[in-house]
């Protein structure tokens, strides 16, 4: 237990442990506090309050979601059982899958475990340590399921004792099992593995939360009559859905549930001190002369543009910032009676994931800059590919947007008006993305910007998105607005304009100064 | 070929480097020998374009570094002590960027990549950097600056955490490259290697070069080993005491 709190207590996570750096150039002046305060950080409990907060926003929404579902679906209490018996083994599913992903990887060989394994440190205290990882990783899906199980909880007004303790032993029934899981696969999964892992249980979990939206708006006499969807997902009610067997009616499951939970952490503990730290993935090795065989297009594109477009691609978010605020402007047309309503939304997501992208692009350029610096280009052929890249990508997920909407019938014209003004959104956040990711690093190697640059990014791009496309939707979609209201729209839509052009040009002109001091 | 005159670095109140006048003519192979912190990679990395010098100038190839840089970097490489290479990239993917940045004839060099690979026994082309050891990455480094066969080469302790074979092979293709006409500098800790390799050799200290010659006047002069003399002028000489009082 020593052993386990100095690791968290001096390594903590190694997302912290990654540095970045840039940061060791461009916060000089903060060096020293730094150190100051170094040994007195807890580095997991900082990294865990992070993820606690960055997650409590989500369990909150699913939370009301659910509580505004159940509220509704109270009158038919069967009903309701089903969609939470539904609901619970999905997140359920999720947690596992995910935990077990990550768990697989964390026992392969790393730098950092390499090193633990030539201290005198018990494995099996490597081995939770490395759990312990993983499982701060499953914080955001956790979000879902406590937000769910709390809004089913308060919704049908189920006794709270009972079922606060039927949902502990669910989460320790889970998590006994990932961690089993994992052990018995230690050293299977890899990096890409666990990053397509990741990507693809973040949108799950976006689509049931659109899910319950959905739910929302129906009819619940319908629901209660029909009920065509409860009878579709009664499938989870059978008895032999062991990941509900925790809030099932009959005694003898939840004993076993408990049986399971305990058999689990028992094997656990023993195979714990047995992990190998090996990685035992092994991976087809492709002949010389066929790699270089391959046909590419460096020299079509341009060196810097093909490198950041291949990079820009492997980076673990990448799908995850393409694919969400489609998605969500996609779901929004369905729910919305004009392609206006579902544009807006995509381009106030989109912004700041443009500066996310063009933040990553500029951080790895930073992280080799010794050998950008040797190479026969100049600064601004390097970084016009950071921001570019973004930019077009963001124009071309606005484009096939526009597109789905003309094939369903609900494009309106007026969406024509945020062209050019989401080209300008979008160049804005991208020098801004680029510009932060050198003055003001994360501290972990994935995280383009600090959490104060973060803040700042947000606050510009998504507050002149939304000062600017709220009022052209105000004027063009809501009927008889008053004389004082058309003339405040215009000048915040045109005032916002304004300041998006000015700090645009700069942040180009502090981009150029903080890459020429590189 | 490579000329630097009061060359200097200062961060703040701490001088890195301190007038340092250097002349290496083509062909040659020129070591820099230093102990840790001595002022080796500040040097090299002012006479790579990649780091501005506080005073002093730099002509590499007879053109002027503050003012012909870009030209400069085209015709000569550089393989710095840590190998940074994009860890998303895959090894050939870094190649083909290489080649596509310095415009070079894509059949021509892809034959050459497949004979350093095999010589250096470079199996990994199609593995992404982040999951290359030290070493893979240095050999990959090397072979992306070998493969254009530059005019000017400066190597930062090329054979740190090369594997003997490795090792050898470049020290032979460098002697080589400098017989056809390349100008070598490099830094290195391994004294062997310098006596070896160099045709001269310079050793730094605090800053400074404290001596300049080639290895064979510096033995006649001080009538010693190259490692003795290298101790001798960097004050750490007094080893013996030092491992006794240990």
């Amino acid at each position: 237990m020593r052993e386990l709190s100095i690791l968290l207590r001096y390594l903590g996570f190694s997302i912290f442990q990654e540095t970045n750096q840039t940061t060791q150039t461009s916060s000089r002046r903060f060096r020293r506090r730094d150190s100051e305060k170094k040994g007195t950080r807890n580095r997991a409990m900082q990294y865990i309050t992070i993820l606690l907060l960055s997650s409590l926003p989500m369990a909150i929404f699913v939370f009301y979601s659910n509580y505004r579902v159940y509220v509704t679906l109270a009158r038919f209490p069967q009903v309701a059982g089903i969609f939470f018996n539904t609901t619970i083994s999905m997140f359920s599913l999720f947690y596992i899958v995910g935990f077990v992903g990550t768990g697989m990887y964390s026992f392969s060989r790393t730098d950092e475990i390499e090193l633990l394994l030539t201290l005198p440190i018990k494995t099996s205290t490597l081995t939770i340590y490395s759990l312990l990882i993983s499982l701060s990783s499953q914080l955001f899906t956790l979000s879902f399921f406590v937000g769910s199980a709390l809004g089913y909880m308060f919704g049908v007004h189920v006794p709270a004792l009972p079922f606060i303790l039927r949902t502990l032993l669910q989460l320790y029934f889970i998590t006994s099992l990932s961690a089993l899981f994992s052990v018995l696969g230690g050293g299977l999964s890899s990096k890409s593995v666990v990053r397509k892992l990741n990507v693809f249980m973040t949108l799950a979990l976006v689509f049931v939360y659109f899910g319950f939206t959905y739910v929302q708006g129906i009819n619940v006499e319908e629901l209660g009559n029909n009920a065509n969807i409860a009878r579709w997902l009664s499938f989870t009610n059978s008895k032999y859905n062991l990941l509900s067997w925790a809030y099932s009616d009959d005694v003898l499951f939840v004993v076993l549930a408990v049986v399971l939970s305990i058999l689990a952490t028992v094997l656990f503990w023993y195979m714990s001190g047995k992990v190998a730290f090996e990685n035992t993935q092994r991976k087809y090795k492709k002949q010389n002369s066929e790699v270089i065989k391959k046909q590419s297009y460096a020299s079509f594109l341009g060196g810097f543009l093909w490198k950041d477009l291949k990079l820009l691609v492997r980076n673990e978010q990448f799908i995850f910032l393409l694919l969400y605020p489609f998605i969500f402007g996609i779901f929004m047309m369905f729910v919305s009676p004009s392609s206006l309503s579902s544009i807006m939304p995509f381009i106030v997501i989109a912004v700041f994931y443009c500066a996310m992208e063009a933040g990553m692009l500029t951080s790895s350029e930073m992280q080799s800059k010794e050998l950008f610096l040797t190479l026969p280009v100049t600064k601004s052929t390097m970084i016009l590919p950071k921001v570019t890249v973004p930019v077009l990508i963001n124009i071309a997920l606005f484009l096939l947007v526009d597109i789905v909407a003309l094939i369903m019938n609900k494009f309106d014209k007026v969406a024509l008006i945020f062209i050019p003004i989401s080209i300008l959104l979008f160049a804005l956040s991208a020098f801004i993305g680029a510009y932060y990711s050198i003055a003001k690093p994360g501290k972990a190697k994935r995280q383009p910007f600090s959490n104060i640059a973060t803040f700042i990014i947000e606050g510009i791009t998504i507050g002149l998105a939304f000062a600017i496309l709220f009022p052209i939707t105000m004027l063009f979609e809501t009927q008889n607005l008053k004389e004082w209201q058309v003339l405040t729209c215009w000048l915040v839509m045109i005032g916002s304009i304004v300041v998006s052009i000015l700090l645009s040009y700069s942040y180009y002109r502090k981009l150029k100064k903080v890459i020429e001091m590189e | 070929m490579i000329r630097s005159v009061g060359l200097t670095k200062k961060f703040g109140d701490f001088i890195a480097v301190d007038n340092i006048n250097l002349n290496v003519n083509q062909g040659e192979v020129f070591g820099f020998l230093g102990p840790n912190g001595a002022g080796k990679t500040t040097t090299i990395k002012m006479l790579t374009g990649t780091l501005r010098p506080t005073s002093g100038s730099i002509e590499i190839l007879g053109m002027d570094m503050k003012n012909r840089a870009i030209e400069i970097k085209r015709r000569m490489g550089v393989a710095p002590d840590e190998p940074k290479i994009y860890e998303h990239l895959k090894g050939y993917e870094f190649l083909e960027f290489i080649m596509s940045i310095y415009k070079l004839d894509k059949a021509e060099t892809k034959v050459k990549i497949e004979e350093l690979c095999d010589a250096f026994e470079i199996d990994y082309l199609d593995k992404l950097a982040g999951e290359m050891s030290h070493g893979m990455r240095q050999k990959l480094m090397l072979i992306s600056v070998l493969m254009r066969k530059p005019e000017v080469l400066f190597l930062d302790e090329p054979t740190v955490g090369l594997d003997a074979k490795s090792a050898k092979i470049l020290k032979e293709l460098l002697i080589k490259y400098a017989r056809e006409g390349t100008t070598v500098f490099m830094t290195t800790h391994i004294l062997e290697i310098a006596e070896k390799m160099c045709d001269r050799v310079a050793i730094i200290n605090r800053g400074q070069i404290i001596a300049e010659a080639s290895v064979s006047d510096l033995k006649q002069k001080y009538q010693a080993s190259l490692e003795d003399i290298f101790l001798a002028l960097t004050a750490t000489n007094d080893i013996k005491d030092i491992v006794d009082s240990l």
